[in-house]
């Protein structure tokens, strides 16, 4: 597929461009297919899937069972024997349910195979805290998903990304988790009607400045953006990495990012403790160590389950202020 | 009602090529020969077979821990299989997956596996695309009686019944989960007393008789081919074999006796007195296709011996599929 | 509980529950009713609880590796002595044989048979004579009644305590003795005996009945269902008459050829399921009248293949009288109850 497209001025939400990448590719590849609980006659509970039900039929989007490990089962299954599924499991947390069948089983298949299979199947969910859905349906848990071989992990920020990276997940031979951020789902952006990919692996600097690198993803892009834009204010220019895909991660961008910058912040809403901001600083400090002025600043949420409380999940999920006094402390390290 | 003499030699055939398959694999792990657990198949053989033989190449099957018969019944080469238990490069998994992942994707062998019920969720899957395909091929589940325990069967039982899917759930019950006896782990006796409540129907078959599962699992298969949706049949069987590895006699979770009374009723002896009784194939006959799986064996096993191991550099290879669409062009 | 079946005192009822009944292939070719362990838990536990009413002071169950007695008596109070039987090992019909041959050694006085007809002839097998009252939990249930097992019970209570007069209330049910030719084992069926082609017992049922070549039928009534339906079909035979009925199945040839009492019929000849046949020949049988039934061939009793036949093995088979004495369960509960209350209204039945 052809790179990233010109955009022509269009602006769809978030949610829409998800919606659309996947209508396209449904309709390019007769194999696809969509499963997952309410995605059929509901059109999916953040409305997500809406129209395709109508359009495709039962067959190609599939209302299951709430059983998280038998839809991850059904795409392993329906991958292995040449379709190319496309599984949804709401939120992140019900993935939990279903970690058999994804690590043990679609993770690892191909490689305990001695290569003969082809898992093409695309894992779609949502994340994130901020709607007071409290402990199990607010968490940011890519981190353990980054952690085994054999999986891809994406989340993606905005409209272009959420359509592009979800068009490459699905276009990818390999096990591939599409994360989605609850919060994101009516941001709108520009968005090319077209079909495009963003790659897997590849980072995007959102923000150029040479005193501070902020690498982050997801939700927190637009927070760090915020921030940076206020240290701007303050005469400090931050490069903003938004890694769009944490399985494999783009450590090139990074490290040449930090070499330039010599001093890193790390940024993401999952709990910091075993986070993913741990494996990023650890890769700069091997790639880049003689080059920081600073450690290596990680910003996470603190060690709690997400809070119910608008109060206390305001409090628990880091935001631009707390990223700036962060980024101004690093400056002035 | 019978299968035609065809079928029955080829049931025979099949059940011997398990038999010594798990033989000569046990002697070689008593001996030190073959890393790694291993979960033998003997006793078992009639389920594997009598189900296999209504399957074609196309039709998918998903097993177990114990999975070497599954994949010796679906027509499984014994050099490859023999290779990769000794993790040799020639294997049928290049030496990465070894007894547990045994495979042949070609056969539509899906996998042994390591989680006792993570193959359920997948054999569904499997039926999921044959129905979206349109076609009449089959998926078949083989699992435990522990495997009806834990939660991934619940779940794919449901769905593909819920879903309709052309899936037929065969239930080893061979009493005992690893080394726990059936009735301490579960409140009723026959694991088919679920079927109802997935809506599907199942039957109790003798697991020690080939042609009753045969017959069993040719009127299942039908049906799933007809379009009729899943069925589920639960064979009464016994593992001749410890859990693991061969060890059979003195053990502390099942007795001597109950060992001998199972063996009384070795599938293959009963087997070859009908077929001998009824003029299908007499003592020599059989001797023959027990010296065949035998010299078969003995070429695997030497196989596998002068088989290279696998290139170190090769670790890191098949983690991922190199990013090339394989889909439809767009 | 009770080690054996040695003999016990005061009225006693036994209570065989096959655990094998209502879950072989028949629900996978013509959807016939799965019949899980739970049903049969329950009807166990409703005929301990009507048994007791009825009078019998004990109550003696078979075992099996199912438990099923023992779960059915969990929390059960009840004013009577409950044992269950330690299980023979067979896991087969031989364990309801074992059992009903125990009961009688141990003197019960009535029999309460929780199955289809297969487990109806396996207590029979057991105890010939035995009095009877056959509940139907099985997947063909021609010999057995649909009737609740907590009146099924009382009757047995009242029978084995006398509240009911056992010559007044039972009849003796029709018997097919099997014997085939130089083998020590005979067999006995309750409803019909068949002669199907092929050399393997398989999964018991017959589901394909172009297969039968011959049946001999003791009961083939109207209303029945299975390989009897097709000699009732041309030849009704009631439970309550005499002599049974032999029925040769061909092609039509035969019947071209000009034999007597030939033609195509269609029979209910499984739960749920029609076939057509050609029935080459029909006869009426005499009590005693032998019929030979030549191999290579199984023999089926009572639907399920049984019994291999050999190239040039046959097997001698007769319809006899003397088969178990089967309580009228109304009939009981009605003679317990008229000595237990006298003072109903006269002629109201009574």
């Amino acid at each position: 597929m052809t790179p990233p497209a010109e955009t022509d001025g269009r602006s769809i939400a978030y949610g829409a461009a998800f919606a659309e990448g996947l209508a396209q590719m449904m309709d390019a590849d007769p194999n696809v297919f969509v499963a997952g609980e309410d995605v059929g006659r509901a059109g999916g509970v953040f409305g997500s899937f809406r129209g395709l039900n109508e359009r495709f039929g039962d067959m190609r989007v599939v209302d299951t069972p709430i059983s998280e490990q038998a839809i991850v089962g059904l795409g392993t299954g329906a991958a292995v024997s040449g379709l190319r599924p496309v599984v949804d499991l709401m939120f992140m947390d019900f993935m939990l349910v279903a970690m058999d069948q994804i690590v043990n089983q679609a993770a690892k298949l191909k490689y305990m195979f001695g290569g003969k299979a082809t898992l093409p199947m695309t894992i779609t969910t949502s994340a994130g805290a901020g709607l007071s859905a409290a402990a199990q349906h607010s968490q940011s848990l890519e981190a353990m998903l980054c952690h085994i071989p054999g999986l891809k992990v994406v989340m993606p920020s905005n409209p272009y990304d959420a359509k592009g990276l979800l068009i490459s997940c699905i276009r990818d031979d390999n096990p591939t988790v599409f994360v989605k951020h609850k919060r994101l789902l009516g941001l709108k952006g520009e968005v090319p009607e077209d079909p495009y990919e963003v790659p897997l692996g590849a980072a995007s600097t959102v923000r150029s400045g040479d005193d501070v690198t902020v690498v982050t993803y997801g939700r927190m892009v637009h927070e760090a953006t915020s921030a940076a834009d206020a240290m701007a204010a303050e005469g400090i220019e931050c490069d903003v990495i938004d890694l769009r895909t944490l399985q494999p991660l783009d450590m090139d961008t990074v490290v040449q990012s930090a070499q330039r910058t010599s001093r890193v912040a790390v940024v993401h809403e999952a709990v910091r403790f075993g986070g993913l901001g741990g494996e990023i600083a650890s890769g700069i400090a091997e790639e880049a160590f003689d080059y920081l002025d600073a450690p290596i600043e990680r910003i996470g949420a603190p060690f709690s389950p997400v809070p119910f409380s608008p109060v206390l999940e305001k409090e628990w999920v880091p935001n631009a202020e707390l990223i700036g006094e962060r980024i101004r402390a690093l400056a002035a390290a | 009602m019978d299968p035609s003499p065809e079928t029955l030699l080829d049931l025979h055939r099949r059940m011997v090529r398990i038999r010594h398959f798990e033989e000569a694999a046990g002697r070689l792990a008593e001996q030190n020969r073959l890393p790694g657990f291993l979960h033998l198949y003997v006793g078992e053989e009639a389920v594997a077979a009598g189900v296999c033989a209504n399957l074609d190449d196309d039709d998918q099957i998903s097993s177990t821990h114990r999975g070497h018969g599954h994949l010796v019944a679906k027509g499984g080469d014994y050099s490859g299989m023999m290779a990769e238990l000794m993790g040799k490069a020639t294997g049928y998994c290049g030496g990465k997956g070894g007894s547990m992942h045994i495979c042949d994707l070609d056969l539509g062998m899906l996998g042994a596996n390591g989680i006792v019920g993570g193959g359920v969720p997948i054999a569904v899957g499997a039926g999921f695309a044959n129905k979206y395909r349109g076609t009449d091929r089959v998926s078949v589940v083989f699992f435990g009686d522990g495997a009806s325990n834990i939660g991934a069967f619940h779940e794919a039982a449901n769905m593909a019944a819920a879903l309709s899917l052309p899936v037929l759930f065969v239930c080893e019950n061979n009493e005992y989960g690893e080394f726990t006896p059936r009735d301490r782990t579960m409140a009723i006796t026959d694991v088919v007393d679920r079927a109802a409540g997935y809506g599907m129907p199942g039957a109790i078959v003798d697991g020690m008789d080939v042609v009753a599962v045969w017959e069993a699992a040719h009127e299942a298969v039908s049906r799933a081919r007809r379009g009729e949706g899943p069925s589920f049949i639960e064979a009464k069987t016994y593992r001749f074999y410890n859990h693991h590895g061969v060890q059979t006699l003195g053990m502390k979770y099942r007795s001597d006796d109950e060992l001998e009374q199972w063996k009384q009723r070795d599938p293959i002896e009963l087997f070859e007195d009908r077929l001998a009784s009824a003029g299908v194939l007499g003592a020599d006959g059989a001797q023959a296709v027990h010296a065949a799986a035998e010299a078969d064996i003995e070429a695997a096993i030497a196989f596998a011996e002068e088989s290279p191991l696998p290139d170190p550099d090769s670790l890191l290879v098949d983690v991922y599929t190199p990013a090339v669409y394989s889909g439809a062009a767009s | 509980m009770n080690r054996a079946g040695g003999p016990v005192a005061g009225p006693a009822v036994g209570i065989v529950a096959n655990p094998l009944a209502g879950k072989d292939v028949r629900r996978l070719t013509s959807g016939a009713t799965p019949v899980s362990d739970a049903v049969k838990i329950g009807a166990i536990r409703r005929a301990v609880v009507g048994a007791i009413e009825g009078g019998a002071e004990r109550v003696l169950i078979s075992g099996d590796r199912a438990r099923l007695g023992e779960r059915a008596l969990v929390g059960l109070a009840v004013d009577g002595h409950l044992d269950v039987l330690e299980p023979s090992g067979w896991n087969t019909g031989r364990d309801s044989q074992i059992a009903a041959a125990q009961f009688r050694d141990a003197g019960v006085k009535a029999v309460i048979a929780l199955g289809g007809d297969g487990t109806q002839r396996d207590v029979a097998t057991g105890w010939r004579a035995a009095p009877l009252v056959p509940l139907a939990v099985g997947t063909n249930n021609v010999f057995p009644l649909q009737i609740e097992a907590t009146v099924a019970g009382f009757a047995a209570g009242a029978v084995a305590s006398g509240q009911a007069n056992a010559a007044e209330v039972t009849s003796a049910a029709k018997i097919i003795d099997v014997a085939p030719q130089g083998r020590r084992r005979s067999e006995a069926a309750l409803v019909d005996v068949c002669l199907v082609r092929g050399a393997f017992v398989g999964a018991r049922a017959i589901w394909d009945v172009a297969s039968v070549n011959e049946i001999v039928a003791a009961i083939a009534e109207p209303d029945g269902v299975g390989l009897s339906a097709i000699a009732a079909a041309v030849a009704p035979v009631r439970r309550d008459e005499p002599g049974g009925v032999h029925v040769r199945l061909g092609c039509a040839s035969a019947h071209a050829a000009g034999m007597q009492n030939g033609g195509s019929i269609r029979a209910a000849v499984m739960p749920g399921s029609y076939g057509d046949l050609d029935i080459s020949h029909c006869e009426r049988l005499r009590f005693g009248q032998p019929v030979t039934l030549c191999g290579p061939g199984v023999l089926t009793l009572d639907g399920e293949r049984e019994v291999v036949l050999e190239r040039g093995e046959r097997a001698q088979v007769t319809v006899n009288p003397d088969g178990p004495r089967v309580i009228d369960v109304g009939a009981a509960v009605a003679s317990a109850q008229r000595q237990r209350y006298p003072f109903g209204p006269a002629g109201a039945g009574r």
